[in-house]
């Protein structure tokens, strides 16, 4: 099925094409981190997709990407059909409102010199988000109230007399404040204590269900993931592999590496013991993967058609696209239409 | 013929500040058989490290063993003075804890990224811990020796010529296991060896360590704060809290049926893949 | 208590005198006062090092921060100068600058001199501080926040380097300092005034060595390790505030 897509109303973000490579001087040897991706972000309805993959899938270089923070090797990244490199001064703040980031380091997003307070005034002020004194003080504090945090106990400290979770927080009130349409949420709890993660996650769901903010929750957990996000995307080595509603790819993973990854995080049940078959890697995976499927040299269905190309998506479902050679009897869908394969439903309380 | 490795008994550490004393472990016992593996599970802070500590003798000041015993059984059967019998750790000199590690327990390190020497290959750092413990082998027998620990957790034979930034990170962690083998001990304490490792990798890890233990037919003792982990992983578990030793028992009553609230809490806080629940 | 300053020309006194009750330092072999000659020569020397390491660190830091910042074609352009003037003996290239400079020079030229290669070391240290400040999450915050480039250098990286830049201001300075003795006593200074390196200048062409006479050369030497010693206390003075700061910023 084909959707028509609106030509008057381009998509809130883009890419194209893009690919990054890194290194390639004399003598070093060349990384890959993202290869020709080509993905889309409606922005409406708002919803929560999950972006997920292992350390080396790329997914904190496509974040900085669409970021704009960094540029890629080819390829480009759109926002509302404009690319990031031909934007004016104004397009470009205008941008920067409207998508906005979560950070993993709860630490380091802030300015060691400053009170934990410029975190949230310089978006204040750069954005014009309050015309008078009185107005920037009564936006901070109903931010920080909003994510269940006291004002008069924060507002003045350094970051450093303050916990990880109250920090991270406090990122989260700034973006509130910001009111931007999407937010890229990279491991925003993996530096968090276990006993707040929940709550944290918590915020980012009132983030997209009471405020309507799109999120990309770029994560390795699994399990996390499946509790916030409404689809997934799961990227092995720079590439798309599998792809549609969360539920149905961790209930039933179609892509041998999905399939691996789902079988190798430890349920916390004795009875359900990780699947036989693990493939040993033997060699270190910064070797380059040459012509065929990334995944061809641990795959357990390695047939010859996958060392000689790279398999497309395949629409395996109305809510599924693999990137396996396994499902070449189902259509093919382009990579730019990837989003059409998202449930799009606003994420509701208890899925 | 089951016999216990390794018998905590009312074990009590001590960390002195300047402000207070701290109990970092308050009274705990629990043994470990041998072929067994044994988890203790904890949040940090809980005093599960120092314990780990504690066994390899490590305890340095500020911290302070106050009282309780740490009886080792190393049934070896090979010439290493302490063979076959059963010793108090805390009862041993310093010369006798440096050869009981390695030998009788070794330490699988968290981020073995970091305990590496960068300077070194690694061929260099397997064969330390054996020259330091006075085995003398000729060249020969040498490179047998380090071509056998690598292949016994599955890396090439070339790894011995690299230096650790040429590893990935579950390389490193494996070179550290085939380090921490490399004198038949008969008990592993491995202490949060996959932090920071990938789900694919960390199990990759993990079933390479049973292997070699069955192999070894030593004991493991398992520390750390994933539940998920334990429960792959351990036979018995031990859980930890502020000190104390809230509820030990086999892995499936624990998680099965758990009796103490922390415990219920504890698995209850962890995120399920199967059921989207409210998070607030 | 004043002394005549003016007693720091030539002929004001008898050439060639040990020190007495009229010329507590003696007078030197042009009836120069010895003592005022080092009153009004040490601030002279000390305005060289403070001029020439102040235009230093200025022009330093700002080509640190637009190389380091900006990156680009611009960056590799700014560093091949800096890796290639660091390379040729500074003072060689300050000898060449002086000996070109026809008529006689100012005090104030001396240091205008010695600040043609004392931004180079500045731009380089500072240049690899701001590289790794920029991939800090803090800048990416305020990049993300709306901030141009120019307020993230003075707003957000600015005041974490201050305290390395106050230690490199004091290293310029004494470097600056030393390097204008060096050309003054090799007489590429200003002729006509009594800094510290004229004046050892004028014991070498004097042959005060020789002569034994002591008190024309030595207590300027004294002078000047004083002035070097106080300039030392005061960069590891500056350490212990700038390295904690940096420490906490891990």
């Amino acid at each position: 099925m084909n959707e028509m897509r609106e030509l008057n109303s381009p998509a809130l973000l883009q890419t194209r094409g893009v690919t990054k490579v890194f290194g390639g001087g004399i003598g070093k040897s060349k990384t890959t981190a993202i290869e020709n991706f080509t993905f889309t972000i409606e922005g409406e309805p708002p919803s929560i997709t999950a972006l997920v993959g292992e350390s080396g899938s790329g997914k904190s270089t496509l974040a900085q990407l669409l970021l704009g923070l960094m540029t890629p090797t080819s390829g480009e990244v759109l926002y509302l059909g404009k690319s990031l490199d031909r934007m004016d001064a104004s397009e470009k703040q205008q941008f920067r409102r409207d998508i906005q980031i979560i950070f993993q380091d709860p630490f380091d997003v802030y300015n060691p010199v400053y009170k934990v307070d410029h975190l949230l005034t310089v978006p204040i002020e750069k954005f014009h988000l309050a015309s008078s004194k009185s107005e920037r003080k009564q936006l901070m504090e109903s931010a920080l109230v909003a994510v269940g945090l006291d004002p008069q106990e924060l507002l003045g400290r350094y970051p450093h007399q303050l916990s990880g979770g109250q920090r991270q927080r406090i990122a989260i009130a700034r973006v509130l404040l910001i009111r931007p349409r999407m937010i890229i949420a990279d491991e925003p709890v993996s530096m968090v204590d276990a006993s707040l993660r929940a709550s944290i996650l918590a915020n980012l769901q009132q983030l997209n269900r009471d405020f309507r903010i799109s999120i990309l929750y770029i994560t390795h957990d699994l399990a996390t993931a499946f509790q916030i996000s409404t689809n997934i995307v799961v990227l092995y080595r720079g590439s798309v592999v599998e792809a549609g509603d969360i539920t149905e790819v961790i209930q039933s993973p179609k892509h041998p590496y999905t399939q691996l990854l789902i079988d190798s995080i430890p349920k916390p049940n004795p009875s359900q013991k990780w699947g036989g078959g693990a493939t040993l890697s033997r060699t270190s995976s910064a070797a380059d993967p040459g012509q065929g499927c990334k995944f061809a040299d641990r795959c357990p269905h390695v047939m010859q058609a996958c060392r000689i190309s790279r398999p497309p998506l395949f629409k395996t479902e109305e809510h599924r696209a693999v990137a396996c050679f396994l499902y070449n009897d189902v259509p093919q869908i382009g990579l730019e239409d990837l989003d059409t394969i998202f449930v799009s439903r606003q994420t509701t309380d208890n899925g | 013929m089951s016999i216990s490795i390794l018998e905590v008994n009312d074990l009590k550490i001590n960390y002195y500040t300047p402000n207070r004393v701290i109990k970092a472990v308050d009274g705990i016992s629990f043994d470990i058989q041998s072929g067994e593996r044994f988890g203790l599970v904890g949040e940090s802070g809980s005093g599960k490290s120092t314990v780990a500590m504690a066994i390899l003798g490590l305890i340095k000041q500020p911290g302070r063993v106050e009282s309780g015993e740490i009886w080792f059984t190393n049934g070896n059967g090979g010439e290493e003075p302490l063979a076959n019998t059963r010793v108090n750790i805390r009862s041993l000199s310093l010369e006798q804890i440096r050869r009981l590690r390695l030998a009788g327990v070794a330490l699988v390190p968290q981020g073995a990224m970091n305990s590496l020497n960068p300077v070194k290959k690694i061929r260099a750092q397997m064969l330390d811990g054996m020259v330091d413990h006075g085995i003398l082998l000729s060249g020969h027998e040498k490179d047998e020796r380090i071509k056998e620990l690598l292949e016994s957790v599955g890396l090439r034979q070339e790894v011995a010529n690299m230096y650790p930034h040429e590893l990935s990170g579950g390389m490193k962690q494996r070179v550290a296991i085939a380090i921490a083998i490399s004198l038949r001990p008969k008990l592993i304490i491995a202490d949060e060896p996959t932090s920071a490792l990938d789900v694919i990798v960390q199990r990759q890890v993990m079933e390479t360590l049973f292997e070699l233990q069955d192999r070894l037919q030593a004991s493991v003792l398992m520390v750390g704060h994933d539940m998920g982990l334990m429960a792959q992983s351990v036979h018995r578990l031990g859980v930890m809290y502020a000190g104390k030793l809230v509820e030990v028992g086999e892995v499936t009553d624990i998680f099965g049926h758990p009796q103490d609230s922390y415990t219920q809490r504890l698995i209850a806080s962890l995120p399920s893949l199967t059921r989207k629940s409210s998070l607030v | 208590m004043v002394y005549d300053t003016s007693l720091a020309s030539p002929l004001s006194g008898p050439a060639g005198r040990p020190p007495s009750i009229d010329h507590p330092l003696g007078t030197d072999q042009q009836g120069r006062d010895m003592l005022a000659a080092l009153i009004v020569g040490t601030p002279l020397t000390l305005r060289i090092g403070f001029i020439a390491g102040i235009i230093g660190i200025a022009i330093g830091t700002m080509l640190a921060f637009i190389s380091g910042y900006y990156r680009g074609p611009t960056d590799t352009v700014i560093r091949t100068i800096v890796d290639v003037g660091l390379t040729i003996p500074g003072f060689l290239i300050l000898i060449i600058i002086a000996i070109s400079i026809k008529g006689n020079m100012g005090v104030n030229q001396v240091a205008l001199v010695v600040a043609a290669t004392a931004w180079l070391w500045p731009a380089r240290s500072m240049r690899s501080q701001v590289l790794s400040m920029r991939q800090r999450t803090y800048v990416q915050v305020a990049q993300l926040s709306g901030m141009s480039g120019l307020e993230i250098i003075f707003r957000e990286m600015m005041p974490i380097l201050m305290p390395f830049i106050a230690a490199s201001l004091v290293g310029a300075i004494s470097a600056a300092v030393l390097a204008s003795i060096g050309l003054e006593a090799l007489g590429l200074g200003a002729m006509d005034q009594p800094t510290l390196g004229m004046t050892i200048y004028w014991a070498i062409y004097n042959s005060a060595l020789m002569h034994g006479s002591w008190w024309v050369w030595a207590p300027a030497i004294v002078v000047i390790l004083i002035l070097f010693l106080g300039l030392f206390l005061l960069s590891i003075g500056l350490d212990v505030v700038a390295n904690p700061r940096l420490r906490r910023n891990q």
